[in-house]
């Protein structure tokens, strides 16, 4: 019987997002930062993706006599401590951090979403418990609790995006129950509720996609964080294995060269601070674009 | 809104306050302790060159840091030029590789090595006042051998105290240079100033050297002030452990590229055992000196000898290994070209080293003449793992470099101390394992890493070969350590790559050229002794 | 409000429970065995089995886990270190101050730097001021804290000799290059703050009407706009200080400062497990009760949300917007 009741609700639904959506983009669209927030990110995934083919060295291409080569026509950015290409391991490098950033970001926003839904929509006594258990991993330190992780689980690619993702479930269950609070007030979800609507469908098909939007923002804005982070991991020797070129790791196997050849920290350094600046860029397009407060 | 206003401020000051409070309330960095303050940066002196400090302090970096004073220490950090300033030992050994006594007076031993009588000085007294008989003595080997941090203090028998100032000792083997090394390793301590001690030496201790310790902030710096009621007539302590200069800060530099740094912006005078790569830089410039020496324990590369790794039976494999590792390059990737290539798997400066070996060919680097004995090898293309510490990634990836240019697959292993030590000795953990070990003698070197009956699982790698076994156990004893018993080893590993000798690193010490340095003075492990040379200028 | 408060205070005591839990599992899990760390790694079978009795290793997990519960929430002892065989409570006597003092110099540069751009920015919102106070805002972000360190290293200490490189035995000037390096994302949130609750309070019809009285602009900005936008800039500030209480480990190795961050790191490396946990647990309770403050200064400053305290039904609803 509800069935029948709420068949047309979806496609409703499908064709408010649909608009919505296009809003979005329009609005994007008109800021510029947050445009060349995401023509510069297009770019450097492309770049990373197709690291293999347009690299002009192997990654990890020794060349000992070539060593602390500056910048030339030949090596774009110079060579490294061991002769090897920086160019190409910077484009290699992408692979991982980005990759790392988005990886950490998703499993913690999945989890983070699970974890919110439950406590936003049950509340009561579920809210309380899962609330309290937050706490106790929100009171240790962000970056303590991290390096903890990282040492327990050992070195390596998936151990630091696990180590990674740990921390920032609070932060991504919180904004999302926040957000389901709110939304469980309205008038729709009473009406689902009336006409007995399971609480899987509830969650999922109405209540969810109108949280969103914050959480949108905050996982761009949370993969920006990772990056830099998982570069901080990798500088204390946590973190992927060499000779994988990882941005945080170059910097710093290079950091001991820094004063006789400082291309080796500058350009993985600006790798990273450009990535991560503009993701900051579309973050804060989407986050303005979203918020209808200032929708004009 | 007043209220309002006040309160946030209340609250404000409250929440910091709280923290302060939480911690004892101790608001500003204990001044009066902490070791000498740079200079006053001077702008106008932008040449780059070296600032005068001149002030009576001579500050040293360092990169090993203590965390205590305790004198129950395992090996580890054992050559820190500061260990000697704490405790005086028995012997000391000097930079000729010679066992000198310090505070023994003299000893004897009867039946060929395993027994041996000592005599202290009967006027030691430490810094506390404590005056330091036999008994001392007896207990500080008794509770080293209860402690088991070090493992040569496991071969001793008994400890007897046979007089007021003599004891004896009996050991379990008469191997080449054991008593000499524990001699070297028993500080003269008072028992009851450890006893009263509220945290073992922990953070104060008492010294019996011609030193006082008088600032400590555990890995941070350690003063050393010279005492005035120094024990010994100066005219008896041996040259590389005598107390010249007045007062000394050890300052622990823990991130590399901040040695330099410290250097140049008068944080140190000094720099012990600065990284290569930025040591190089001062080598040109006259405002600065350096000295350099060879390490005392060289890099080596040993095989895992547990059946089922894949280099454990293969002997070309290890053979094309060795041959596709050129150490030349590692000398100039790791060392920034200063350090020379090892003909064994001990460097030159251990006791029992034939130059003869230098002349013979020693795996030369030769990428085809690998490929070659890759092929006739049983490697099929699996991925073997070397095992490093966390902080020489790099030397692992240079070897990574050249075995994946002659098509081996490698994949690195680098981990922390403390999980390092953990598998070390557990061959199935790896393939190849990179590491240095200290020995002053190759036959001590020998026993740590090739007896297969040195540890339940066999010797360093999980091997038991007990052909090499025997052969070791020969030059062991004082009468067997022959050149041709040594011999007979060193082509055994050699030609057979149990393991292969990398290259040997030079290191450095760096010091403004104004310390004014008179009669440079080297301790035993090739640093400039800081308290024994006079520095007019420090 | 009273009744807040000790209940806040009450939940601590779980919450510092399941941190010291979470933080014994981990620990439990890590790989390494601290009997070898402190043995070294020719220590025989026998000695590393004595060790380990000795540090209660081979007790089962519960056992260990009550024990030092008991320890802890009982006899108020964190332990000693392993290693030194130190107190740990003295050793965080001594090194907590350099960590606050740190983030304390931090905060300072970040809001002092932060509060005027964020001004400048919702002044002239949509000039060029504005966009180019929050680009640099998020360049701020973007860099790196330690690559930054190791570059401010290099132009203010060796090149300039302005400032000390590492240590801290020149007192406060020691911290001004370390809490530069670290300062950066605090600013960067402090600006953000700034401007959006300046554009808010702009909007207010209170500040029209003090223009509309020929209030002079200046004094409309810094006297009446700025002071009501302070109050979420000032609970910004508590947030972000205990952010950087438990965020500076890498700048403090990097530097060299013997505080909080380089003491469990430092042990983490060296197995020392008491250390660790004990550290931990500290900068937890520190860490809960500054978020208390926060939360009590937010309700001060602002009566909507004092008011709410009276009923619990309502105050969830605050939580949820907050």
């Amino acid at each position: 019987m509800p069935e029948t009741k709420t068949a047309p609700a979806p496609q409703q639904h499908k064709a408010k997002k649909k608009s919505e959506f296009m809003r979005v983009m329009r609005q994007l669209s008109k800021n510029k930062l947050a445009m060349i927030g995401i023509a510069v990110l297009i770019i450097e995934i492309l770049l990373a993706a197709l690291a293999p083919w347009i690299a002009p060295y192997e990654y990890d291409k020794m060349d000992i006599p070539n060593a602390f080569a500056t910048p030339s026509a030949e090596h774009l950015f110079g060579t490294d401590d061991m002769g090897r290409d920086i160019f190409s391991r910077v484009l290699y490098g992408g692979r991982y951090s980005i990759s790392t950033g988005i990886l950490a970001v998703l499993i913690s926003t999945v989890l983070g979403i699970c974890v919110g839904s439950v406590a936003g929509y049950f509340g009561g006594q579920v809210d309380n418990i899962i609330m309290r258990l937050l706490d106790i991993i929100q009171a240790i330190p962000g970056m303590l609790l991290m390096i903890v992780i990282a040492s327990v689980l050992g070195p390596g690619f998936i151990n630091t995006v696990i180590a990674l993702s740990v921390g920032s479930i609070p932060a991504s269950a919180r904004m999302l129950r926040a957000q389901m609070l709110k939304e469980r007030e309205n008038e729709y979800i009473e009406a689902s509720q009336s006409i007995n609507c399971s609480k899987f469908r509830i969650i999922f098909s109405h209540l969810l996609p109108n949280c969103m939007s914050p959480m949108i923002v905050s996982s761009t804005m949370g993969v920006a964080q990772t990056i830099t982070t998982a570069a901080g991991l990798s500088f204390i020797g946590l973190g992927v294995q060499p000779p994988t070129p990882e941005w945080g790791a170059m910097l710093s196997a290079a950091r001991q060269f820094m004063r006789q050849a400082p291309h080796l920290i500058i350009f993985p350094g600006l790798a990273i601070a450009l990535t991560v600046l503009v993701l900051n860029f579309v973050g804060d397009g989407l986050r303005d674009a979203l918020d209808p407060k200032l929708k004009n | 809104m007043k209220l309002r206003k006040a309160l946030s401020i209340v609250l404000a000051v409250l929440m910091l306050v709280s923290v302060l409070a939480a911690c004892g309330g101790e608001k500003t960095p204990n001044t009066p302790d902490t070791p000498n303050t740079p200079s006053t940066p001077d702008g106008g002196n932008g040449g780059g060159g070296a600032e005068k400090t001149g002030d009576g302090v001579l500050t040293v970096g360092y990169a090993t840091v203590i965390d205590s004073m305790t004198p129950f220490r395992s090996n580890t950090g054992q050559d820190a030029p500061y260990m000697t300033l704490l405790f005086e030992s028995l012997a000391v050994l000097n930079d000729q590789s010679e066992y000198v006594k310090w505070a023994a007076k003299d000893y004897t031993t009867s039946d060929g090595g395993f027994t041996y009588d000592v005599e202290i000085y009967d006027n030691i007294t430490d810094s506390a006042g404590n005056h330091i008989t036999a008994d001392d003595i007896v207990w500080f080997l008794e509770e080293t051998i209860k402690a088991a941090l070090k493992p040569d203090f496991s071969k001793i028998e008994s400890v007897t105290k046979t007089g007021d100032y003599t004891f004896q000792v009996k050991l379990s083997s008469n191997m080449v240079g054991l008593f000499d090394s524990l001699m070297k390793h028993t500080f003269v301590i008072s028992k009851a100033a450890y006893e009263a001690s509220k945290d073992g030496f922990a953070t104060e201790c008492v010294t019996t050297s011609a030193y006082k310790v008088t600032g400590f902030e555990a890995s941070s710096y350690i003063t050393f002030e010279k005492r005035d009621d120094y024990w010994q007539d100066e005219s008896l302590v041996p040259e590389c452990v005598a107390a010249k200069t007045p007062k000394i800060t050890f300052r622990f530099i823990t991130e590399a590229s901040q040695m330099g740094t410290a250097l140049e912006t008068g944080t140190v005078d000094m720099v012990i055992d600065m990284p290569s790569a930025t040591a190089v830089q001062y080598l040109d410039n006259s405002a600065y000196s350096s000295w350099e020496s060879p390490n005392m324990q060289g890099w080596t590369l040993f095989f895992s000898g547990a059946d089922s790794r894949p280099v454990a039976n293969d002997v070309k494999l290890r053979q094309a290994i060795c041959t596709a590792i050129d150490p030349q390059g590692l000398i100039t990737a790791i060392a920034s070209g200063h350090g020379s290539p090892m003909y064994d798997v001990c460097p030159p400066t251990a006791i029992g080293y034939n130059p003869k070996w230098d002349s013979e060919d020693y795996y030369n680097y030769d990428e085809d003449a690998a490929k070659a004995l890759l092929a006739e090898s049983d490697y099929a293309g699996q991925e073997l793992e070397i095992l490093c510490g966390s902080s020489n990634q790099r030397m692992a990836e240079v070897i990574q470099g050249y075995l994946g240019a002659i098509g081996i697959n490698v994949k690195l292993n680098a981990l922390d101390m403390a999980q390092l030590t953990a598998i070390r000795l557990d061959g199935t953990k790896y393939d190849m394992f990179i590491n240095t070990i200290g020995a002053t003698t190759l036959a001590n070197h020998w026993s740590i890493r090739y007896d297969p009956n040195a540890y339940a699982t066999g010797d360093g790698t999980s091997r038991h070969d007990y052909t090499l076994g025997e052969m070791l156990y020969k030059t062991w004893t004082v009468d067997g350590y022959t050149e041709e018993n040594i011999d007979e080893v060193h082509y055994y590993i050699k030609d057979n790559a149990i393991a292969y000798g990398l290259f040997n690193p030079q290191r450095f010490t760096i010091w403004r050229s104004d310390l004014g340095i008179e009669n440079t003075v080297y301790d035993y492990a090739g640093w400039p002794s800081v308290a024994a040379t006079t520095f007019t200028n420090a | 409000m009273g009744r807040y408060i000790i209940k806040r205070l009450l939940w601590m005591i779980p919450i510092a429970l399941g941190v010291a839990i979470l933080v014994f599992t981990l620990m439990t899990f890590t790989p390494g065995d601290p009997a070898q760390t402190l043995l070294g790694a020719t220590a025989t079978e026998e000695d590393l089995n004595a060790k380990r009795e000795e540090l209660g290793l081979n007790d089962p997990y519960f056992v260990r886990l009550f024990d030092y519960l008991g320890d802890v929430f009982i006899r108020f002892d964190l332990g000693n270190s392993w290693i030194t065989s130190v107190s740990i409570i003295d050793t965080i006597k001594i090194r907590m101050p350099r960590t606050v003092i740190l983030t304390v110099v931090t905060l300072i540069i970040a809001f002092g730097l932060g509060i005027p751009l964020g001004v400048l920015a919702a002044t002239h919102q949509n000039k060029w001021q504005d966009s180019v106070s929050m680009v640099l805002a998020m360049i701020g972000v973007a860099i790196p804290n330690f690559w930054l360190a190791l570059l401010l290293v290099v132009a203010f200490s060796v090149k300039l000799r302005w400032l000390p490189a590492m240590g801290i035995e020149m007192g406060l000037i020691s911290y001004i290059l370390p809490a530069l390096s670290n300062c950066t994302g605090a600013l960067a949130n402090c600006a953000r703050q700034t401007r959006s609750s300046m554009l808010d309070v702009i909007r207010a019809d209170y500040i029209t009407t003090a223009r509309s009285k020929g209030v002079p602009e200046r004094s409309v900005i810094y006297k009446h706009a700025l002071k009501n936008a302070l109050i979420p800039i000032i609970t910004a500030a508590g947030t972000a200080f205990g952010r950087l209480l438990g965020g500076a480990m890498i700048i403090e190795t990097i530097f060299d400062i013997p505080g909080m961050g380089t003491y469990i790191i430092g042990s983490l490396n060296n197995r020392d497990y008491p250390v660790v946990q004990g550290g931990t647990i500290f900068l937890a309770i520190v860490f809960s009760i500054l978020m208390l403050l926060v939360d009590l200064l937010y309700a001060a400053v602002d009566p909507r949300i004092k008011a709410q305290y009276a009923s619990s039904k309502k105050r969830k609803k605050v939580k949820a917007n907050a």
